[in-house]
């Protein structure tokens, strides 16, 4: 492995950019994550910030229970996003399907269609809590238990 | 003029466009996050950005062979633009290459580069940014084309090293200071930022041009963006604002990075303060500055 | 001697195949007979003038004289601006011969014999024009090759543009013809001679005496050769003219014809017209002339969706940087030879340039149209999977009309920019004179700008994207076509890269028929192997300079290091499809058509006056004339209503009369009769009685 792919290692938890997938929330987990933007709690300070093509993102944050309609645009989203990547399922909705885990148009939880790293419960999650729960995603923050992504970045 | 001071002031110019552009980026964010009264990212943010993208993953929506090339030409041609810009002296390190008309074409090569990137990404959205930065680009250059034409009026030579050195020597004089002023007023629109940064509008088109580039690739086209701040900032103080210069080419490099300091705190200032124009706009507004530029040619023409 | 045997037996291929086109009817085997002639004769020429430039030699020769009745005759005089076209016309021919052969398929409905034997003619008279030094015969072939040109323009008569525009050029041409036929007549009247030497005589004679005829017969020239070489408003016919022929005889249109004459303006105003304050006037009437085809004929082409159409609004407009150049060095020529001498070598230089990326993009345009039967860009896309060399051709070819470096065209717009902004720093210039040079030298900044941006929108509208539905299969066009449009690729990159090749044939061209006395190549021109500075006066340092060997160098170097970086990254790679938001699109939905690209420009451009529609400053719709005529006057024209119906109506009243005589029976008429002869008899007897 060379230098640079090891510096590009260490700069990724350094600099992590968001692309924000609505699969069908209710958009309290939405106004929340752009809570997180504004200058209160300004997720910049991190190096994050949201991008609007899952080509620059290294983040995908789905907020919403996965309906019928969305599942293919789940896949296509996951597929377009370059490795390494990061999925951060937003809101109890998107980590089990919340109220509507048994809806007849609800497939359930993200981890249903896609591989995910980091669950941030919550209905909606306080954005100190998604601020919490990024951090922690990137090692900034103790870890309660070993997240995927860990071994991801470290190998 | 001998080989190894043209290669030193080459270097330097090298390191100062291409190198320390992503420092000046931050700068940038930084001046933007504290107007908005937030923290804001470290300094080096923009390093750690580019050399995150260098190791992700590559994608490509498309076998078209100029999507591989073109957004690696768009650093080589501001490196090679770097290289007709004075910083270490009055006489920029090739000066013998070629003169003004050189520099606006290679300024508008890194034009060219986006956008045949942009086209053959084959997506829609860069197709339009590809068309409105094709706009913008025709409708601004005749500004820079004119201020420099002005310049080379005044001083009697086409090469860049030449009019400064006149300009210098000559004191300020009426024409050049117009253009100098059509210069400032088309900075924005030169480098590409808010207002003027219609052709990558993230909510928009969702970055138009570079929608469709990841990793190394994406990593050198915002690269190119950077340096193409610091590139038109040096344009402006070292052509146009070429006080103070010394003999000693490293008291020289420090000027001319506290000079460009400077007048990129102040465009940071106008794109915090400052709504996005809609391209007609901005045509508009750039088509004018050039009509009324053309004063300029006609007071260096008299004289004064 | 050897000289005219060469060329003798050139004119003779030609000739050659003209006739046996005539008798083929197969497309293929005509291709292929007219392709091995044409090769033959581009090597003669090839030979032939770069000898002739090289030994520094013109050639003489009188064929024959129609003496006794006329003082004329075919007399072929080639010096070395005679030799550079004649490489053009080489060039050219060849090319658009290679690509023709494969190329004719692609038309159904369509015989060769309507195509080779006009083609070969056209060939015929170009290189006639170029070599003629004799009025009459000049004439003979400027019409010769209008007239072929014309059959081209009309080859496919099934459709009614191709009819329309032809009627168009037939007509424009005419007139200009008459115009250069009353020139040359005015002139034999004071000449009595219709050779080159003797009507410069005669000239000279004339500014002295009257002026006035003088200007007059300028004028005559000027409207004659610039209506042929498509400068507006007088080159109204050219974008309706040149995308109805077939695109590979629009190449040689776009890439020779009208560069002829331009040769033709050249050549009159620098070496048959003498020297004078009026030559002063003159080259600035063309240089405005040339500023005003620029700026309208590009900004039209902006919002042209058609590719030939584009590309025929564009050689309106790249024609106009040839004026400027050598208007402006025809203004300075004699009061500063050195900036004379630039313009006037970046005025044909860019000729020179222009014939070969014009040829180029023509036969782009045909590749489209062989592999998808239109030329229309808001229906082709994505033919960079197709055709990958014709892409890479395409975008060398447009780069080089947008004068990108290290493309040719940046070396001659350079010549042109800087001399037409230098003409600040002259002294004995007025100030108002001054200030409209330079406005011409930014506008053609500002136009380069434009031209770069359309030709982007050709490449990008037609090769890239995705690919649409094609006429036939998906393999690349036949080799025949690739290689030649590369050849004229490669030549775009080598003259480019070199400037100093075609500078100095020019040079001495320019050298060879002017005949006052100018500066040497090495006073203006610091040239070696890497590139040229510009001197733009004799004792001050070189203002402009362009070394495209050190840049190229460095941007490898550049590429070598960012490439290098870009693998020691070691990024993985992976093949996606194109992300729309998520949705799966067909290429239909999402293709960005030409029409679609720089909108708001063309708001900004398009007006309208009083009923004209102006798009892109350029009248697009005339609104269809009604003259109301008064009552009276129809009824005047109209001499059925008064004269003829109510004398008709009288001599049919009048023959219903006599019909009715004869409306009896036989017995009727018997009686008559008796009673008639009783009658005569009755009379008779009464008369001789009496
Ligand atoms: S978790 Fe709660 S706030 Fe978030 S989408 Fe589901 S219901 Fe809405």
């Amino acid at each position: 492995m060379s230098l640079l792919k090891k510096l590009a290692q260490k700069a990724f938890k350094k600099s992590i950019w968001v692309f924000h997938v609505n699969t069908g929330a209710c958009n309290g987990c939405d106004i929340e994550l752009l809570d997180i933007l504004t200058p209160y709690y300004d997720i910049e300070r991190f190096g994050m910030k949201a991008v609007s093509s899952p080509r620059h993102a290294d983040a995908l944050v789905i907020s919403g229970p996965v309906t019928r309609p969305t599942v293919d645009f789940v896949r296509k989203v996951y597929e377009a996003t370059p490795e390494p990547k990061i999925v951060i399922a937003l809101g109890s909705c998107a980590t089990a399907g919340g109220i509507w885990f048994d809806s007849y148009n609800v497939i359930g939880g993200v981890d249903k269609i896609i591989p995910v790293n980091l669950y941030i419960p919550g209905c909606p999650p306080r954005p100190e809590a998604i601020l919490f729960g990024i951090a922690q995603a990137v090692g900034m923050s103790k870890k309660k238990i070993k997240p995927i992504i860990a071994a991801k970045v470290e190998s | 003029m001998n080989t190894s001071w043209i290669i030193l002031s080459a270097l330097i110019n090298i390191f100062v466009v291409l190198f320390l552009s992503p420092f000046f980026d931050g700068f940038t964010r930084k001046v933007r996050a504290l107007i908005q009264s937030r923290v804001g990212p470290p300094p080096l943010q923009s390093y750690y950005d580019i050399l995150k993208l260098m190791g992700k993953e590559d994608l490509k929506s498309t076998i078209n062979p100029l999507f591989r090339i073109s957004p690696y030409l768009s650093v080589i041609s501001i490196a090679m633009a770097a290289l007709l810009i004075p910083i270490t002296d009055f006489n920029p390190p090739f000066n013998f290459w070629g003169d003004i008309f050189l520099f606006i074409y290679i300024i508008t090569v890194v034009g060219i580069a986006i956008i045949i990137t942009a086209s053959a990404s084959e997506n829609p959205f860069a197709y339009v940014g590809a068309s409105r930065k094709m706009m913008l680009h025709l409708s601004v250059e005749p500004i820079l084309a004119i201020a420099l034409i002005t310049g080379a009026i005044n001083a009697g030579s086409f090469k860049i090293g030449d009019i400064v050195t006149w300009y210098y020597s000559n004191g300020p004089n009426v024409s050049m200071l117009l253009a100098t002023v059509c210069v400032f007023l088309s900075l924005q629109a030169l480098i590409g930022k808010i207002p003027f940064d219609v052709s990558e509008a993230e909510q928009e088109i969702a970055e138009g041009v570079l929608i469709e580039l990841s990793g190394p690739k994406y990593a050198c086209v915002k690269w190119a963006n950077m340096s193409k701040q610091v590139l038109f900032c040096l344009v402006f103080s070292q052509i146009f604002i070429p006080w103070p210069m010394t003999e000693n080419f490293l008291l020289n490099t420090i000027i001319a990075l506290l000079k460009v300091t400077i007048i990129i705190f102040i465009s940071t200032l106008i794109e915090a303060l400052n709504p996005r124009l809609r391209i007609d706009q901005a045509l508009k507004y750039n088509l004018t500055l050039a009509g009324f530029s053309i004063t300029a040619i006609f007071l260096a023409l008299l004289g004064v | 001697m050897e000289y005219i045997s060469y060329l003798t037996a050139s004119l003779m291929l030609l000739l050659m195949g003209m006739v046996f086109t005539s008798f083929i009817k197969n497309k293929s085997v005509s291709g292929m007979v007219s392709l091995i002639i044409t090769s033959f004769f581009s090597g003669f020429i090839l030979c032939f003038s770069l000898k002739l430039i090289l030994k520094n030699t013109v050639l003489e020769y009188e064929f024959f004289s129609l003496s006794p009745l006329l003082n004329s005759s075919f007399q072929v005089f080639v010096d070395s601006l005679s030799a550079l076209f004649l490489i053009i016309i080489a060039i050219a021919a060849f090319c658009v011969t290679m690509f023709s052969w494969k190329y004719l398929n692609a038309y159904k409905i369509y015989s060769a014999y309507r195509f080779y034997p006009f083609l070969f003619l056209l060939f015929i008279s170009s290189v006639g024009i170029v070599i003629i030094r004799d009025l009459l015969f000049f004439i003979f072939f400027w019409e010769l090759m209008t007239l072929s040109s014309w059959l081209l323009v009309i080859s496919e008569r099934e459709k009614r543009e191709a009819l329309k525009g032809g009627l168009q050029y037939f007509i424009a041409t005419h007139v200009a013809t008459a115009f250069l036929i009353l020139a040359s007549v005015i002139l034999y009247s004071y000449s009595n001679n219709f050779s080159f030497i003797e009507i410069r005589k005669a000239l000279s004679i004339l500014i002295e005496n009257n002026m006035l005829l003088f200007n007059f017969i300028c004028l005559l020239i000027f409207i004659a050769f610039v209506t042929k070489a498509g400068v507006l408003p007088f080159g109204f016919w050219l974008p309706n003219t040149y995308p109805q022929a077939p695109s590979s005889a629009s190449s040689f249109f776009g890439g020779v014809m009208s560069k002829l004459a331009v040769y033709a303006l050249f050549r009159f105003f620098l070496s048959v017209i003498p020297f004078s304050s009026n030559t002063q006037i003159w080259g600035f009437i063309i240089a405005t002339a040339g500023v005003f085809s620029i700026f309208v004929g590009t900004i039209a082409a902006l919002t042209q969706d058609e590719a030939k159409r584009l590309m025929s609004f564009h050689a309106i407009g790249q024609v106009g940087y040839m004026l400027l150049g050598i208007g402006t060095g025809l203004y300075f020529i004699n009061t500063n030879p050195f900036l004379g001498m630039i313009a006037l070598t970046g005025g044909l230089l860019h000729l020179f340039n222009n014939s070969i990326y014009k040829s180029l993009l023509f036969l782009n345009a045909g590749a489209i149209f062989y592999k998808t039967g239109t030329t229309d860009l808001n229906k082709v896309s994505g033919l960079i999977k197709v055709m990958p060399l014709t892409t890479m051709t395409a975008i060398v070819g447009s780069l080089s009309i947008a004068g990108v470096p290290p493309f040719n065209g940046f070396v001659s717009k350079l010549l042109i920019f800087e001399s037409s902004i230098w003409t600040a720093k002259i002294s004995n210039a007025s100030f108002l004179i001054k200030g409209i040079f330079i406005i011409s030298g930014i506008i053609s900044v500002f136009i380069s700008a434009i031209t770069l941006a359309s030709f982007l929108k050709f490449v990008n509208s037609s090769f890239m994207g995705k690919l649409k539905t094609l006429r036939n299969d998906k393999k690349d066009i036949p080799w025949t076509m690739t290689v030649s449009q590369i050849m004229l690729a490669i030549l775009c990159l080598i003259t480019g890269l070199f400037p100093i090749i075609p500078l100095e044939l020019i040079y001495k061209a320019i050298l060879s028929v002017s005949e006052i006395q100018l500066p040497a190549f090495s006073e203006i021109f610091i040239s070696n192997f890497a590139g040229i500075g510009i001197n733009f006066c004799p004792n001050c340092l070189y203002g402009g300079a362009w070394f495209p060997i050190f840049v190229i160098f460095s941007v490898l170097i550049f590429s070598l290091l960012i490439f290098a970086f870009e693998k020691y990254a070691q990024a993985p790679k992976r093949d996606v499809d194109t992300w729309y938001g998520g949705k799966e699109h067909t290429p239909e939905e999402v293709t960005y058509t030409g029409h679609s690209f720089y909108q708001p420009f063309k708001d900004l451009v398009s007006f309208k006056i009083g009923k004209i529609k102006f798009r892109g400053l350029y009248p697009s719709e005339f609104p269809s004339f009604k003259v109301s005529v008064p009552l009276w006057i129809k009824k005047i024209i109209n001499p059925d209503e008064w004269l003829y119906y109510p004398v008709a109506n009288k001599i049919e009243k009048l023959f219903n009369l006599i019909e009715k005589l004869y409306d009896r029976l036989i017995q009727h008429y018997t009686f008559l009769f008796i009673i008639g002869i009783v009658l005569v008899i009755l009379l008779v007897f009464y008369l001789l009685g009496g």
